[in-house]
């Protein structure tokens, strides 16, 4: 018999996850950073699965052409903060649930994160990501991390080059962080945070072009697919009942999967020691 | 959040430290500051501050922005490497563009410290009109 568990309501999962893995997982604070395609469906079935407090973070609201793959956003909604949006959608599969908002981004939302036993990654900024990723080891968090790119033909015809889904799973000083194997493309990393105003002098100095700026694909096969994957990592690290892969990554083009454990990198910038060999710490030039 | 100030980001300041003599941290601003830095002829300060903002994500990112001070000036004017007036930074500095020219590019944290960053400086300040401050050679 488990502690505050509805043992009613989850049944079945126990009959999977075991009485402490239910438990575990109604105890397991979750953090949703990134509420959109991936993140909206990354809170909902953490909720599903039993989570009783989450934290959803996002600055933006509902726009039109979120709602092809915004679960619980409805047309008359467009308009209205992505956070509350789900929040309700979430408040009616379970209203036992506390489910904190933080309209704002996650690199300004530190705070909210304290609480988190588990934050589930949804984001698309790489800046975001990589910031996330130095808070999950500053704040020793665990983080699992989900993405997808699509690449498609430049000539407009809509032809698909790759589809494909990621899913890290980042346990400070156990497993790769993000940085361990240079995901991040410290580039775009740098024109998202750039001001409107610093984005328009790079634009018309030539230091970026438009294509930096376009908005990306998205279809919800490969954010359902993607979300379900880190949730089912999450599970599997919350509950113990199956070692989790650290790195899954998929293409739906291809139907292909690679799953992987990882180690941290020793000299990974992020979460390593550096090499002092290799860093750059010659000042004779300077006097 | 701020940037964490590191056994090797400390030792990288120690170093610079020990050469112009004037370094200055804060961590939760992520803020760097190099007093008394020497400035090359042709500018009309023998030596000023180099600030440097920091990332939350240091050293896996680069600093997000290098500035100098605004009454700093090349043979009476600014370089084009010198964003007078920019909006980004704090108040009464500039903004050098080198950060947006080639770190953001060229940016490797495995080996690039503040010392090769300021190296890049330098070599701005040498050579005003020089393109790429990352590939130059003396």
């Amino acid at each position: 018999m488990t502690d505050n568990v509805d043992t009613d309501r989850y049944d079945r999962n126990i009959r999977v996850f075991g009485s402490d893995g239910q438990q575990a997982l109604v105890d397991t604070h979750v953090a949703v950073a990134g509420v959109g395609g991936l993140g909206s469906l990354e809170a909902i079935g953490s909720l599903r699965n039993g989570a009783k407090a989450l934290t959803l973070i996002d600055p933006d609201v509902v726009e039109e052409h979120n709602l092809p793959r915004l679960f619980g956003a409805y047309d008359d909604e467009v308009g209205r903060a992505k956070v509350e949006v789900v929040q309700e959608h979430l408040q009616r599969i379970d209203p036992d649930a506390t489910i904190h908002t933080v309209q704002r981004r996650v690199e300004d939302a530190a705070d909210a994160l304290h609480d988190a036993d588990l934050i589930l990654g949804g984001l698309d900024r790489i800046s975001s990501r990589i910031w996330l990723n130095t808070y999950a080891i500053d704040h020793d968090t665990a983080y699992i991390d989900a993405g997808v790119h699509i690449a498609t033909a430049d000539d407009d015809t809509g032809g698909v080059e790759t589809m494909e889904g990621y899913v890290q799973r980042i346990v400070p000083g156990q497993t790769a962080c993000f940085d361990c194997h240079d995901r991040g493309d410290r580039e775009q990393a740098r024109i998202e945070r750039m001001t409107d105003a610093q984005r328009e002098t790079a634009l018309e100095q030539g230091y970026i072009d438009d294509t930096a700026l376009a908005p990306e694909p998205a279809v919800n096969p490969l954010n359902g697919v993607t979300a379900f994957k880190a949730l089912d990592v999450a599970v599997k690290h919350v509950t113990g009942y199956e070692e989790p892969a650290d790195w899954i990554r998929f293409e739906t083009t291809g139907n292909t999967l690679t799953a992987a454990a990882t180690q941290p990198t020793p000299d990974c910038p992020a979460c390593g020691d550096p090499d002092p060999d290799k860093l750059d710490r010659d000042t004779s030039w300077l006097s | 959040m701020g940037f964490e100030l590191t056994d090797s980001i400390r030792d990288v300041l120690a170093r610079i430290h020990a050469k112009i003599g004037g370094v200055r941290v804060d961590e939760n601003a992520g803020t760097v500051w190099l007093d008394g830095y020497p400035f090359p002829d042709g500018w009309n300060a023998d030596e000023s501050t180099i600030l440097f903002d920091l990332p939350d994500t240091y050293r896996s990112e680069p600093p997000t922005g290098v500035y100098i001070p605004d009454d700093l000036q090349y043979k009476g004017g600014y370089p084009m490497f010198v964003h007078e007036k920019s909006s980004a930074g704090p108040r009464g500095y500039n903004e050098l563009c080198i950060h947006s020219r080639d770190l953001g590019e060229h940016w490797d944290p495995r080996r690039h410290t503040l010392i090769t960053v300021t190296r890049m400086i330098d070599k701005s300040l040498r050579h005003p009109t020089t393109g790429y401050p990352w590939q130059h050679r003396d």
